[in-house]
């Protein structure tokens, strides 16, 4: 890995440690949550990760069923591992955040229930890539479980408007009476939000090229080994 | 101290927590791949020569 992904991985991780001091030093205190509210500024983009991560999936899953070239699956088996730490994390620290909010730490409600569900069906297709030998098959299976996982997300995310729900609505944006959206959140909070929601993309991006790298690496390896193997 | 700074603390180093070990193992697998890999080009090298 070269020059300029080490000058990636550094700016990453002075964003990252920015975006920390800029939400615990520079950022007011909610005045209804208080303290606690600060696991917004984790919980919103793990979630906004998750989507971005199984998008990623769902994209690459219908590119090699279209065009059955293996990279495409390299990137979506990639993308569903860090979309599974991530939405793990999401359901982490959302039952962290609950449980001094709602005063428990697990609902079974509508978002908590279908985000669970998400986690669990790509969980299940890392699962099945190891059970499954034959690499085509692999590949092929895996993106049709990513494409069906997929359809979760919006459901996920329209749920705390289509059911009655502990979790609360949509918290960036709110439309008032005449159809115009305005932020939900003063500045002071929001701009803070922004930040980390871009500082979590990159770091996202970050992770999802080291684990091509890693993937790529090793299906090298595999298929030196095959030929020397074969030799 | 702040109300719920246990909270607030929990979620902030379990995330810090899993990425401090997931990006250093993802590292070194990578390493480890491409010296295994530096090594079967070399004896390929060695048993055409």
């Amino acid at each position: 890995m070269g020059t300029s992904f080490r000058i990636v991985e550094r700016v990453t991780l002075l964003a990252v440690v920015l975006c920390g001091v800029w939400i615990f030093y520079a950022t007011p205190t909610e005045l209804n949550m208080g303290f606690v509210q600060k696991i917004m500024y984790l919980h919103l983009p793990t979630v906004l990760v998750t989507y971005a991560a199984f998008f990623i999936v769902f994209v690459c899953s219908i590119a090699y069923l279209w065009k059955r070239d293996l990279l495409f699956d390299v990137v979506a088996k990639c993308a569903t591992e860090i979309g599974v730490i991530f939405c793990g994390l999401v359901l982490l620290t959302g039952a962290i955040w609950g449980k001094p909010t709602w005063g428990t730490y697990w609902v079974w409600d509508a978002r908590l229930t279908t985000t669970l569900l998400l986690f669990l069906i790509y969980l299940g297709v890392m699962l099945l890539r190891q059970f499954i030998t034959d690499r085509e098959q692999e590949a092929r299976f895996a993106a049709i479980l990513g494409i069906i996982g997929f359809l979760d997300i919006p459901i996920i995310h329209k749920s705390v408007e289509w059911w009655r729900t502990l979790h609360q609505p949509s918290t960036l944006f709110k439309v008032n009476e005449a159809g115009e959206a305005s932020p939900s959140m003063p500045p002071e909070l929001l701009y803070p939000l922004l930040g980390s929601l871009a500082v979590a993309m990159l770091f996202f991006g970050y992770l999802l090229y080291l684990r091509i790298q890693v993937e790529q690496t090793q299906e090298k390896v595999a298929q030196l080994l095959l030929e020397q193997g074969e030799e | 101290m702040p109300m719920n700074l246990e909270y607030v603390l929990a979620a902030y180093l379990i995330c810090i927590g899993i990425f401090v070990l997931y990006v250093p193992l993802l590292k070194r697998k990578y390493s480890q791949l491409k010296k295994t890999m530096m090594q079967i080009s070399k004896q390929k090298k060695d048993s055409s020569s």
